[in-house]
């Protein structure tokens, strides 16, 4: 009994738990359905004659119960087209909003105020906000019906280097190979064009898909310029006149491509001068409308300490040229800023540039950093305007040892070193080796022609080495080479024996002589040449007999020599030529 | 070197030739001009700790006129650039300090600190491969390349000479070889990089047209001291290319072209 009971019990209580957590979901979603929200939107601001825009009232967790009428506006028709609604549930928090549309036609171009109407939402009265429609002469009529462009600028007077948005639209039905549009812009500057979201709209019983850009242009001279026209080109797709024989024409349709080159009507442009009178001497360019904060921390610190001046500049303009003013104070150090762009649109036009400028001062003398302006040039008000920020005291105790280094704020992706260093490295003190310049060393001929040494020194020693071994494999040939040599240097020191009469050398080398070239010329050691051998062998190597002869009467004054030598130089000089002769005769012999 | 301003004695015995004396004097007139520039190096260093950068850039730009170029002159010249807040200039002239001097911390550093100070970088980037073999300069790889080639063949022909000796030396042409093909593509790609023409903006802000016309249409503008890739020239037009392939024709006033004499 008690099991039971136990468990009955816990199934009221899990019951009792489970209404609590419902009734909190609830409540807690009604709370929030309590909170309700009003906006008022415009999917478009500048339309053409003819087209549509829509108005969206969004009412956001409340119950809308009456909506006032839209007082009737000339040349412009508001049509009711309905109510939609979505709910999303986030994390057990409900919420829903509920959307009137209205359409928004005109029928002569100008600039229309739809004026706050009072919607009444679970009781309560809320007003939404007057919007602007700018209206257009229609271009269809200038341009095809099914694909023109349109190039729109909000004004057509600017001001020298003033920003200005431009609006690019082209309207087609159905297309392939779209180019994107150029724009022709003489004389400007484009700074940054955005693609944007397809859309699509109707204008008379035409619906057109709209592909928008934007872009930021400025006038680079003064004067009247032409921006325009808008090119593009594509493939319009045309429905084909269906044939009637074809049975299934109707159900799949047919189109045909036709090419087509695209050209907007132009806008004259009137750009002008900055005022030469009355500019700021601390003017530097900015143009547009701004306003800005300064602060600076920490304002109580040590001579040599860094102070951070954070200055944060925003408006509408072009915010990228925006600089500092140079901050020449002489009691003050000051490091070149670091600075940041966040942009509000995606043209870059509206939004915040900060800056981080470090200074540092020099000496505890320094009470104040000095008041700091901004000069630009307002081109809705036409005249320049500066901003100005006073003095911001500071308290500078004298400097102590080991100062801290100012920190300089680096961008993204800077290496470490960068960001340690705040200036540049400081001058050389020598000049370093003094360089010609010149044409690279492997353009310079003598180099080129240097490296052929060591190819030549190669060649060289490959040439010598196939002769080592062509010699190595020939034993006659080196032995020819070699009695060549002994014989060219025997006779020229058989010349000087016999000019010096030296008998016993001479004869002994005549002796040599002959043995070596007969024993070369016969495949015979030297030493076994003898007289005898001139008999036996020199006829069958088809010496001559005045060859023999003469030979003989050589070996004769050899072997005479002991007895009776020649003893005169004139005589010895006749035997040295003899055997000159006698040895040419016995190289000419056949191998 | 000493830049007294003593004249230099020339010993002219009486058999001396006249080839002597010619060589004397033109070792004199070196010594002089040598002296004349280092004499005006440090007036213009005086100058630039003066704050007077703009005198002392014109200084160091006489010297380098003169045919004295040294990095330590176009560092300086470069720092002067910098310090007037013309960064455009700062740059070319720490990238020419570069050419002559890779591995300078000094003109390492401050050449990545002005660029660091360009605002936008649409400067091109050079390859990862050209940082490497930028280390070097071309003069210093051929050197190289020559001193492998001369050991390689040397050792080849000392083969040639003595063949027993190659089991000893094949390793040793075997490394040389290598070292020498090596050093044969380092040639090559630092050629190849050095013959990569880039310019420097030194307009505070270079307009570049769609064509070399001063009526073309403006096709993008970049900041004081963005690189770009030199593609061609047309009269006093230069076509160029950004790090993100934008192309068009800036008026060669408003860039120094790298290697472009003052």
């Amino acid at each position: 009994m008690a099991a039971g009971y136990r468990i009955d019990n816990a199934r009221m209580f899990v019951r009792q738990v489970t209404l609590v957590a419902l009734l909190m979901t609830v409540l807690s979603g009604r709370i929030v359905l309590g909170a309700a929200t009003v906006r008022t939107d415009l999917d478009r601001s500048t339309v053409m004659v003819g087209e549509s825009a829509t108005l969206s009232i969004s009412i956001e967790n409340g119950n809308p119960q009456t909506a006032e009428n839209f007082p009737p506006i000339k040349g412009l028709s508001i049509q009711y087209r309905g109510v939609s609604q979505n709910v999303t549930i986030v994390n057990g928090v409900t919420s829903a909003k509920r959307i009137l549309s209205f359409g928004l036609t005109a029928t002569e171009p100008g600039k229309y105020t739809i004026p706050a109407i009072n919607v009444t939402v679970d009781g309560v009265s809320y007003p939404t906000r007057p919007v602007t429609l700018t209206v257009t002469k229609s271009d269809v009529q200038g341009q095809n019906r099914y694909a023109f462009l349109k190039l729109s600028v909000p004004k057509q007077e600017i001001y020298v280097g003033e920003v200005i948005p431009v609006d690019v639209q082209l309207y087609v039905t159905r297309a392939e190979n779209v180019q994107t549009p150029q724009l022709k812009a003489d004389g400007f500057i484009i700074h940054k064009q955005v693609d944007q979201q397809k859309t699509q709209t109707q204008i008379g019983n035409i619906i057109y898909n709209v592909l928008p850009f934007k872009l930021a242009i400025s006038a680079a001279k003064a004067g009247k310029l032409t921006l325009g026209p808008v090119q593009s080109s594509l493939d319009l797709l045309m429905r084909q006149q269906q044939d009637p024989g074809d049975p299934f024409g109707s159900f799949f349709g047919r189109y045909q491509a036709r090419h087509m080159d695209l050209a907007s009507p132009v806008v004259e442009m009137n750009v002008l001068p900055l005022p030469a009178t009355n500019a700021p001497p601390d003017f530097s360019g900015a143009i547009g409308a701004f306003s800005w904060t300064v602060a600076a921390s920490p304002n109580t610190l040590n001579a040599g300490d860094p102070i951070t001046l954070k200055i944060a500049i925003t408006g509408q303009g072009n915010l990228d040229n925006l600089k500092l003013p140079e901050f020449n104070w002489p009691d003050f150090k000051a490091y070149s800023p670091n600075s940041s762009v966040a942009s509000d649109d995606p043209l870059g036009l509206m939004g915040t540039k900060s800056f981080e400028q470090v200074i540092v001062p020099q000496s505890a003398n320094v009470r104040e950093i000095p008041a700091i302006s901004l000069s630009y040039f307002d081109p809705e008000q036409k005249r320049y305007a500066t901003l100005s920020h006073p003095a911001i005291p500071v308290k500078v105790a004298p400097s102590t040892a080991g100062s801290a280094q100012p920190t300089v704020l680096a961008p993204k992706g800077e290496r470490d070193e960068a960001k340690e260093r705040t200036d540049v490295v400081h001058i050389k003190l020598q000049p370093g080796p003094m360089i010609a310049l010149g044409p690279p060393l492997v353009r310079q001929p003598w180099f080129l022609a240097l490296q052929a040494i060591p190819l030549l020194s190669l060649v060289g020693f490959t040439l010598w080495r196939k002769r080592q071994d062509a010699l190595a494999n020939n034993p006659r040939l080196r032995r020819k080479i070699e009695v060549e040599k002994t014989v060219a240097t025997g006779m020229t020191e058989l010349r000087r024996l016999a000019a010096a009469t030296e008998l016993d050398s001479f004869y002994a080398l005549l002796f040599r002589l002959l043995q070596e070239q007969l024993g070369e010329r016969l495949d015979l050691p030297s030493s076994a040449i003898t007289e005898a051998v001139l008999e036996e062998r020199l006829p069958k190597r088809g010496a001559s007999p005045e060859l023999i002869e003469r030979l003989r009467r050589l070996f004769q004054i050899c072997n005479q020599a002991r007895y009776a030598p020649i003893r005169s130089d004139q005589e010895l000089l006749a035997v040295t030529t003899e055997l000159e002769t006698a040895l040419n005769e016995l190289r000419q012999l056949p191998d | 070197m000493s830049c007294d301003s003593s004249p230099i004695n020339m010993r002219a015995s009486g058999g001396s030739s006249f080839v002597l004396r010619l060589l004397g004097l033109y070792l004199a007139q070196c010594l002089l001009l040598v002296c004349a520039a280092e004499s005006n190096f440090e007036q213009a260093n005086r100058l630039y700790e003066q704050g007077k950068y703009s005198e002392a850039a014109s200084i160091y730009e006489s010297i380098i006129r003169a045919g004295r170029n040294s990095p330590g002159v176009f560092f300086n010249l470069g720092n002067a650039y910098f310090k007037s807040g013309e960064p455009g200039r700062a740059i070319y002239y720490y990238r020419r300090a570069a050419e002559l001097a890779p591995r300078d911390e000094d003109v390492r550093a401050n050449l990545r600190f002005a660029r660091d100070k360009v605002s936008g970088s649409a400067s091109v980037q050079p390859k990862a491969w050209q940082q490497a073999v930028d280390y070097f300069t071309l003069d210093e790889i051929a050197v190289g390349a020559a001193v492998f080639f001369w050991l390689w063949l040397g050792l080849l022909s000392i083969l040639r000479w003595r063949p027993e000796l190659r089991r000893t030396l094949r390793p040793w042409c075997s490394g040389t070889a290598l070292l020498l093909s090596v050093a044969v593509l380092l040639l090559v790609l630092r050629s190849f990089s050095a013959s990569e023409r880039t310019a420097i903006i030194v307009a505070k802000q270079g307009i570049v047209h769609l064509g070399p016309l001063a009526e073309s249409q403006a096709a993008f503008n970049v900041p004081e001291g963005t690189e770009l890739k030199v593609e061609a020239r047309r009269d006093n037009w230069v076509q160029v290319t950004d790090r993100s392939n934008r192309t068009g024709w800036i008026e060669s006033a408003q860039l120094l072209e790298a290697g472009s004499p003052i």
